[in-house]
């Protein structure tokens, strides 16, 4: 019935998604299935896609011998997390985290090293040093497209999965649609790697342009919603991503390249209100307190630094990851040399690279689905950025490559798939319906509305119900081409997101993660009952579960006086010395 | 908006009064059905794009750019065989205006932001 059945073979390993996870994925899964068939699928085109489209300055999560061991990295991660965490999943990148590194020299990443060869590891988080800068990171995606093509694994540009495709349980495929084309795509295979990054566009910008967020725009929540739909579990979903970023710019400042320079954050009076910038959910609330508090706004302070300085940190900022943030200063007349840089908070977010919202994966890159895997933003090893993702890539590649060698034929549903094509391709049928754009507005204010922190029940439940009635708005999309599809397409997405975003909100009857998950009305920590994750699935016929899965025992065990080192990051406004250095 | 109903026939008896000044519904119940039940139309508005091309350096056949650019908002316009942005969704990345190889792109800010 479908005509593009066909055009792709029985694949053995699936990657949705071709950024930083999908990219090492496919990589990966060549080498381990050289006669194989590796296909990767990119919504945009794999050199400049994901969240490092524009490159990245530093990784920074490095867990470099002689500069920290994977178990203190570990213990950071445990405590900057409240103790949410799956150790095992931390435990199993940190072991990766240097052989990724020099896997990726070998591919042609350059790291700053000191004059001494060594690597040059900067101290950004509360305790240890894992930030290693990257000052030519610009061209990694184009270092990453290079290294698939040499091993030959298949990409496939502009198709965006729509649906995954279950076989008795298991992951047998996807259906999607080029984004280009509007034709509809039915791939089957052994497994499917989800690497679709973060829920990007669930809240929307205090500018009010949509496509003005922290995260690349195309990261729309796919992967969130592909795994919710096809029943996978979610944990931790109501632990958001929220940063510190340019205010109207809405990039990074960044706190990481220019704190070890020197750079910090200050408030109105120019006093230091942190001991530490690096992001955690009490990070974030002290800056949020600060910033709407009598002694706001909130500023990144660099002019005290020397003019040189300021020049080597503006060439890393200008040229990598956002390098439109050098003509947004000039175009206001600013620099960091002469001015403060005004802060402003994010819109909210689904991301563990940040936080730790995300489809659950265990130290193999496990869903819960069997042949179903998940790795980088939207899997949910907290903190793990994007060394993480690259390794986390690689363990979901050599997980699905053993898999899909005992794994039979897969056998696909063609009633299913001959409704979810009519599905898909409604909105280009449908005349006079509603744009995607607007609804997609009109979604994503209702989140700010009601799901931005501090949070608490009876806005939840607002927001709750108008996404449900949500629903009946996405049944009027249409679409004047393929392109808009896609728009429409990712309403569908960001709408489940922002579902799964409030139950799970609601869910948690206790204040955690600073301001990612701050309830007014149950303001306080509550280990007594809610040392869990929350964790979120889908029935078949649409019911949306959540229940409390236990903490699996500490690997690293955590020394009773460090439990709460990461709620201790306020400096009193009464210690003059600390407040301005 | 209501508008005066100026030729109707005094045989005709009409089926609601229309007049100006006063709405054309009885209650709003009714006035809430009629209105789900128009039909959505659509008007054209002009924006102000951040991504602008020098068709003059922009070569044709060429399409880097509307590969390179993440969210898909380039393409080619057919009349004239140059890029041009042709959705509102840019995302200031530069990405378009890096990989030109006759550096023809210039990417503004979008304004809401500058």
């Amino acid at each position: 019935m479908s005509d593009s059945l066909s055009q792709f073979p029985i694949i053995d390993v699936l990657v949705v998604g071709g950024g930083t996870a999908g990219t090492v994925a496919a990589i990966k899964a060549k080498e381990a299935l050289p006669n194989g068939h590796v296909l990767l699928l990119e919504k945009a085109n794999v050199k400049r896609s994901g969240a490092i489209a524009l490159g990245m300055d530093g990784v920074n999560n490095a867990v470099i011998p002689g500069h920290a061991t994977p178990e203190q990295y570990v213990r950071e991660i445990t405590l900057a997390n409240d103790g949410i965490v799956d150790q095992a999943a931390i435990l199993a990148y940190a072991r990766e985290s240097y052989p990724m590194i020099q896997e990726l020299e070998r591919w042609g990443v350059k790291f700053q090293k000191t004059a001494t060869g060594d690597y040059d590891v900067k101290k950004v988080h509360h305790k240890g040093s894992y930030v290693l800068p990257m000052p030519e990171g610009y061209d990694i995606k184009k270092i990453l497209t290079r290294v698939i093509r040499r091993v030959g694994a298949r990409v496939e540009n502009r198709v965006m999965a729509t649906r995954i495709l279950l076989e008795n349980g298991r992951a047998a495929g996807i259906t999607g649609v080029n984004v280009r084309t509007g034709e509809f795509v039915v791939i089957r295979a052994k497994t499917v790697i989800l690497c679709c990054g973060a829920a990007g566009r669930l809240g929307l910008p205090a500018s009010g342009y949509l496509s003005g967020t922290y995260e690349n725009p195309s990261n729309a929540g796919d992967g969130y919603s592909l795994a919710f739909r096809a029943g996978a579990e979610l944990a931790n979903l109501e632990c958001f991503q929220i940063n510190p970023l340019l205010k109207d710019y809405n990039g990074p400042a960044c706190a990481y390249v220019s704190g070890p320079y020197g750079g910090f954050t200050v408030n109105a009076k120019g006093h230091r209100f942190m001991l530490s910038d690096y992001w955690s959910g009490q990070m974030m609330l002290e800056f949020y307190r600060e910033l709407t508090g009598p002694n706001g706004p909130v500023y990144l302070k660099m002019n005290h630094l020397a003019p040189e300085t300021v020049t080597e940190i503006e060439q890393v900022l200008h040229t990598t990851e956002r390098p439109s943030r050098g003509r947004f200063h000039a175009g206001r007349g600013h620099s960091y040399g002469s001015d403060l840089v005004e802060m402003a908070v994010s819109e909210i977010g689904l991301c563990s690279g940040h936080s730790a919202s995300g489809v659950r994966v265990n130290d193999r890159a496990e869903t819960t689905i069997p042949g179903l895997y998940a790795a980088g933003d939207m899997a949910s090893v907290p903190h793990n950025y994007m060394l993480g993702a690259f390794t986390y890539g690689k363990i979901a590649a050599g997980s699905a490559a053993a898999y899909s060698r005992d794994r039979g034929e897969p056998v696909v549903d063609e009633a299913e798939i001959a409704t979810e094509r009519a599905r898909v391709l409604a909105p280009l049928h449908r005349k006079d319906g509603i744009q995607p754009h607007l609804l997609e507005y009109k979604l994503r204010r209702h989140v700010n509305d009601y799901l931005q922190p501090p949070k608490s029940a009876h806005r939840y439940e607002r927001g709750l119900d108008y996404f449900l009635r949500a629903q009946a708005e996405l049944d009027q999309l249409s679409a004047s081409d393929p392109h808009e599809l896609m728009r429409a397409i990712e309403c569908h997405f960001i709408r489940d997101c922002a579902e799964m975003a409030a139950r799970a909100s609601l869910f948690r009857t206790e204040s955690r993660w600073g301001l990612y998950h701050y309830r007014q009305d149950y303001p306080d920590l509550d280990n007594e009952n809610w040392f869990f994750h929350s964790a979120l699935t889908r029935t078949p016929d649409g019911e949306v579960k959540l229940t409390k899965r236990p903490v699996a025992p500490y690997i690293v065990p955590i020394p009773a006086d460090e439990l709460d080192s990461y709620r201790r990051l306020r400096i009193p406004a009464a210690d003059p010395v600390l407040a301005t250095t | 908006m209501s508008t005066p109903n100026e030729s109707s026939p005094s045989d005709t008896p009409p089926v609601r009064q229309v007049v100006a000044g006063r709405l054309k519904f009885s209650d709003e119940r009714e006035a809430a059905a009629a209105a789900l039940s128009a039909p959505n139309r659509q008007t054209v508005r002009t924006f102000d794009v951040p991504v602008i091309v020098d068709e003059t350096k922009c070569i044709t056949g060429c399409h880097i750019c509307v590969e390179s650019c993440p969210v898909d908002c380039l393409a080619i316009d057919a009349a004239k065989g140059k890029s041009h942005m042709k959705y509102d969704e840019c995302w200031y990345c530069l990405a378009c205006e890096v990989d030109c190889p006759t550096n023809a792109i210039t990417v503004k800010m979008p304004f809401l932001l500058r």
